[in-house]
C-alpha cells in the first residue's frame, strides 16, 4: 500500500502545471472557449509535440505507453488550469479504445492523433425515443460495405472532429451492437452544435446513409460491450481526475481570496464558520481524490475496476455540488461577476452522471446487497 | 502508487481472521459495535498478545514486531469488523506505547513496552477535566514537584477504559506561571497508588465506560514522568494524531452496518426484499460509497504514519469523515429498521441484535470525542490550509 506518486509522475505534474499556467492562465481560458473550436488548435497542436495527447498510446502508435494513471495525472493538470480541450473524451475516450480496438490503418490515424493532427471522439449517447428508449443508429449491409443511420446527441466536439467512433446495432436488432469508426467527412455526416455552458461542445450528430468500406468495423457484439464499458470507464475515472484538479484550483483560490478579503477589520478567514466550509472543502477533496487515486490505479493495472468507477463516481456526485457551494459562498459577491475566475471553474467541474450516466446508475453499480 | 497489499499483509488479515472467527465458533464473545473502546475483555486481550498483535510496529528488542502501521491498519480493520472486544489493549498499542518510544527513557521503553505487547497493561487517558475538554491545554491537575515524587491534585473525566485501567496516561500541570500550554508534562501513573480512586460515568447508551478519575495528595514516583518537564502538551497533541487516525472512526460500528446489509437482503415487505424499495436501495449504496471512500482515507493516515510523522491533518481529515459515516450510518439504521431499530438487544422482536440503538445513542458522541469536528475542522483549516488562526 503506496499513496505516493513515483518521481516520474511528479515531474509530469509538476512540468504541465508550469507549462499550463504560463501558457493557459484563466485569462486565456476565456479566450479559448470563446474560439469557434471551444479550444485552441495551437495549443493542441502543442500539447501533441509535447508528446500529451499520445502519453497512453502504443510506441508503435507515435505514443509513449505510459500507464492510464500517468495520462489522469495529467488531465488532473489540464482540470486546475481549466483548460478547455477535447483530451478527456478524444484522448482518454475514443483514442484509448481504437487503441485497444486495433485493427488495420488504426496505428496511421492514431500517430496523427497523437501529433495532434487528426481529432476522434466518441458517439455513444444515441438519442431518447418518444418513451424515453435509448435508440441507437443502425447498421444495414450493403454488398460489402456497411450502411448507418441514426442520430447520437451529446457527442463531444462534434462540429472539429475528423472522426467518430460511433455505436450502432445491427438494423432491427437492438441487442446486437456495432462499433465503427466513421470519418467526419463522410457523405451523410451532419453535425448540428448545441448550446451549452460546459466546455465540450456537445453536438447532435446525424447520420443519413452514410457508407463505410469493411474496413469501418471497429467491433461487433460482446466485443463492443466491453470496448464500450472500458472507455466509459476510463472517462469516467479520467473527469474524476479534472473534477480533482479543477476543485485544487478552487480551494486554492478560496483560502487565499478568505486569507486577503477583510471586513470587520480581519481577514474573513479567521472567522471560524468560513474555517469549517475551508475543511469541509478540504475533506471532500482529500476524499474524491483518493478514490479517484483507487480507480486510475485499478485500471491503470488492468483490473476489474467497474464498482471502483462507481463509488468515485457518485462520491464525486455528492460533493462537487456542495464544494462549489461553499466555494462560492466564500467568495461572497466577487464570486457571481463575470470578472472573477471563480464562474470558470464551476462551469467546468461537473460530475460524471452529469455527462454520461445518472447517478442513479453508478449508485445501483457502487450497491453490493 | 499501489493500493495492493504484499502477500506478508494478506497472509497478516487472513491469519486475523481465522482466529477471530474461530473465536466467534467458540463462542468466547459476541460481536459488538465499539468494542474497540467498551469491550473489556482481559482472556481475550492476553490471547491478542499470544499472537503478537500489540505493539506491532514497535521495535523487536522490546518484543515489536518493526511491521508497518498500514500492517496495524490491517489488524485493527479485523479486529473492527468483527467486533472484537479488544477495548483493554487499544489504547496502549495505538498511542501511549508510541508515545513511550519517541518520548519516554530507556528505562521506562523497556519497562512499559514489553508489559503492553504481553497484554498486561490497561492504560486510560487521563487528558479531559470537567473544565477542560477541547480546550484542553487549560487543564488544572496539579502536579507539583517535591524531593521524592510529583504531589498530585485534581481530577480527570471521560478516562476510557473504564473500571479496568490499571495505569493511566496523565497530563498535569508542572509549572503554574508559564503559558498554559507551556506548564504540562505527561506521568504514566499506576492506578493502585494511595489517594486515587475512581467514579465509573455512565453514557446516554446506558454504559460505563468511562470514568471520572480523583486525585487527592497523590505521591507519584519522580519515575513516572515521560519526557521532559513541561513538554507534555507537545507530546499529546502528536498522540492526537495517532488517537484520530485509526479506523475505529469509520469502523467502530461495523457490526451494524454488516447485520443491516443482511437485513436489507432478507427482511421482507409486501413479498419483496427490502433491499428491492428505492429509498432503501439509495440509503443502502450511498453508505457504501461512503464508507468506501473512508477506508481510502484511514490507509492515507496510516500511511503518513509509515512516512515517520504524525498524521496531524490527515487525521483530522479521516475522522471528520468517518464520525460523519457512522452518524449517517446510525440515521439510515434507524429509518430503514423503523419501530424494530429501537428495540434493544434483550427485546423479543429485536432487529439486527439490537445494535442500532447502541449506534443511535453512542453516535451522538463520536464527533465530539477525541477531537471534536469543530476543533478538527479548525486545525484542517489553519495547519492544513494555513488559514489566520
Amino acid at each position: 500500500m503506496n499513496v505516493q506518486l513515483n518521481e516520474t509522475q511528479q515531474m509530469l505534474k509538476a512540468s504541465a502545471r508550469e507549462f499550463l499556467s504560463e501558457i493557459c492562465p484563466p485569462k486565456k481560458v476565456r479566450e479559448m472557449r470563446a474560439m469557434p473550436a471551444g479550444f485552441s488548435p495551437e495549443l493542441w497542436k502543442e500539447m501533441g509535440s509535447l508528446g500529451w495527447l499520445g502519453l497512453a498510446f502504443p510506441e508503435s502508435a507515435g505514443g509513449s505507453a505510459m500507464p492510464f494513471l500517468d495520462l489522469c495525472l495529467l488531465i488532473e493538470e489540464l482540470g486546475h488550469a481549466c483548460v478547455p480541450s477535447p483530451f478527456l473524451e478524444s484522448i482518454a475516450g475514443a483514442g484509448l479504445l481504437l487503441a485497444e480496438a486495433g485493427g488495420t490503418g488504426r496505428e496511421e490515424l492514431l500517430t496523427a492523433v497523437a501529433a495532434g493532427g487528426k481529432l476522434v471522439v466518441p458517439a455513444f449517447h444515441g438519442i431518447a425515443d418518444d418513451e424515453g428508449r435509448r435508440v441507437l443508429p443502425s447498421m444495414q449491409r450493403d454488398g460489402n460495405d456497411y450502411v448507418i443511420d441514426g442520430t447520437h446527441l451529446f457527442v463531444p466536439y462534434g462540429g472539429y472532429a475528423t472522426h467518430f467512433v460511433c455505436l450502432a446495432t445491427v438494423a432491427g436488432q437492438p441487442d446486437d451492437p456495432m462499433l465503427f469508426l466513421i470519418p467526419a467527412s463522410s457523405p451523410g455526416v451532419t453535425v448540428i452544435r448545441l448550446r451549452s455552458m460546459r466546455d465540450e461542445r456537445p453536438s447532435r450528430l446525424e447520420l443519413a446513409g452514410v457508407t463505410l468500406a469493411a474496413d469501418a468495423l471497429l467491433a461487433s457484439g460482446e466485443e463492443v460491450t466491453k470496448l464500450v464499458r472500458r472507455a466509459l470507464n476510463r472517462m469516467d475515472a479520467a473527469r474524476c481526475f479534472d473534477i480533482v484538479g479543477a476543485l485544487s484550483w478552487v480551494l486554492e483560490d478560496t483560502v487565499s481570496y478568505a486569507k486577503d478579503r477583510k471586513q470587520f477589520g480581519q481577514p474573513i478567514g479567521s472567522f471560524q464558520v468560513l474555517q469549517h466550509y475551508c475543511a469541509d472543502m478540504h475533506v471532500m477533496l482529500e476524499g474524491l481524490k483518493m478514490a479517484a487515486l483507487h480507480t486510475g490505479w485499478r485500471l491503470s493495472e488492468g483490473l476489474e475496476a467497474d464498482r471502483e468507477v462507481a463509488v468515485v463516481c457518485a462520491y464525486a456526485h455528492s460533493v462537487v455540488p456542495r464544494f462549489l457551494a461553499l466555494a462560492h459562498q466564500i467568495h461572497g459577491a466577487m464570486g457571481v461577476t463575470i470578472e472573477h475566475d471563480l464562474h470558470l471553474y464551476s462551469t467546468r467541474a461537473f460530475a460524471p452522471g452529469h455527462s454520461l450516466a445518472p447517478l442513479s446508475e453508478y449508485l445501483e453499480a457502487a450497491l453490493t446487497v | 502508487m499501489d493500493f495492493s497489499f504484499t502477500p506478508e499483509q494478506e497472509a497478516l488479515r487472513n491469519d486475523v481472521r481465522t482466529f477471530l472467527e474461530q473465536e466467534l465458533r467458540e463462542k468466547r464473545w459476541k460481536p459488538a459495535c465499539d468494542a474497540w473502546i467498551q469491550g473489556f475483555d482481559p482472556d481475550f486481550t492476553t490471547r491478542v498478545a499470544a499472537r503478537g498483535w500489540i505493539g506491532l510496529t514497535w521495535p523487536k528488542e522490546y518484543g515489536g514486531h518493526e511491521r508497518s502501521f498500514v500492517d496495524r491498519l490491517i489488524v485493527t480493520e479485523e479486529m473492527l469488523r468483527y467486533g472484537a472486544p479488544a477495548a483493554l489493549h487499544w489504547f496502549a498499542d495505538r498511542q501511549i506505547g508510541g508515545g513511550i518510544l519517541r518520548y519516554g527513557n530507556e528505562e521506562q521503553r523497556r519497562e512499559f513496552l514489553p508489559r503492553i505487547i504481553r497484554g498486561e497493561l490497561y492504560v486510560g487517558l487521563g487528558m479531559s477535566e470537567p473544565e477542560a475538554g477541547s480546550d484542553l491545554a487549560s487543564l488544572s491537575t496539579k502536579a507539583e514537584e517535591q524531593d521524592d515524587c510529583f504531589l498530585v491534585n485534581g481530577q480527570k473525566t471521560w478516562t476510557s477504559g473504564g473500571s479496568f485501567i490499571n495505569y493511566i496516561d496523565l497530563f498535569a500541570r508542572t509549572d503554574f506561571t508559564a503559558p498554559k500550554h507551556k506548564g504540562i508534562s505527561e506521568f504514566l501513573v499506576p492506578m493502585n497508588l494511595p489517594g486515587i480512586s475512581r467514579v465509573p460515568m455512565v453514557d446516554i447508551t446506558g454504559t460505563e465506560a468511562w470514568n471520572d478519575v480523583f486525585f487527592d495528595n497523590v505521591r507519584v514516583p519522580k519515575d513516572c514522568l515521560i519526557g521532559e518537564r513541561n513538554k507534555g502538551f507537545y507530546h499529546v497533541v502528536e498522540e492526537l494524531a495517532y488517537e484520530r487516525g485509526g479506523m475505529e472512526r469509520l469502523m467502530g460500528n461495523y457490526p451494524l452496518y454488516d447485520g443491516l446489509r443482511r437485513f436489507v437482503a432478507q427482511t421482507f415487505k409486501d413479498g419483496k426484499p427490502l433491499s428491492h424499495e428505492p429509498r432503501v436501495r439509495t440509503l443502502m449504496a450511498e453508505l457504501e460509497v461512503e464508507f468506501e471512500v473512508g477506508r481510502l482515507l484511514m490507509y492515507k493516515a496510516a500511511s503518513v504514519m509509515d512516512e515517520g510523522r504524525p498524521p496531524t491533518v490527515e487525521a483530522s481529515t479521516s475522522k471528520v469523515f468517518g464520525t460523519t459515516f457512522e452518524q449517517r450510518l446510525a440515521n439510515a439504521a434507524m429509518e430503514i429498521l423503523g419501530p424494530y431499530g429501537g428495540l434493544s438487544a434483550s427485546s423479543p422482536h429485536a432487529a439486527v441484535d439490537g445494535l442500532a440503538v447502541h449506534s443511535y445513542l453512542a453516535s451522538k458522541g463520536y464527533s465530539l470525542q477525541a477531537g471534536s469536528t469543530e476543533v478538527l475542522k479548525g486545525i484542517i483549516a489553519t495547519r492544513g490550509l494555513g488559514l489566520p488562526s
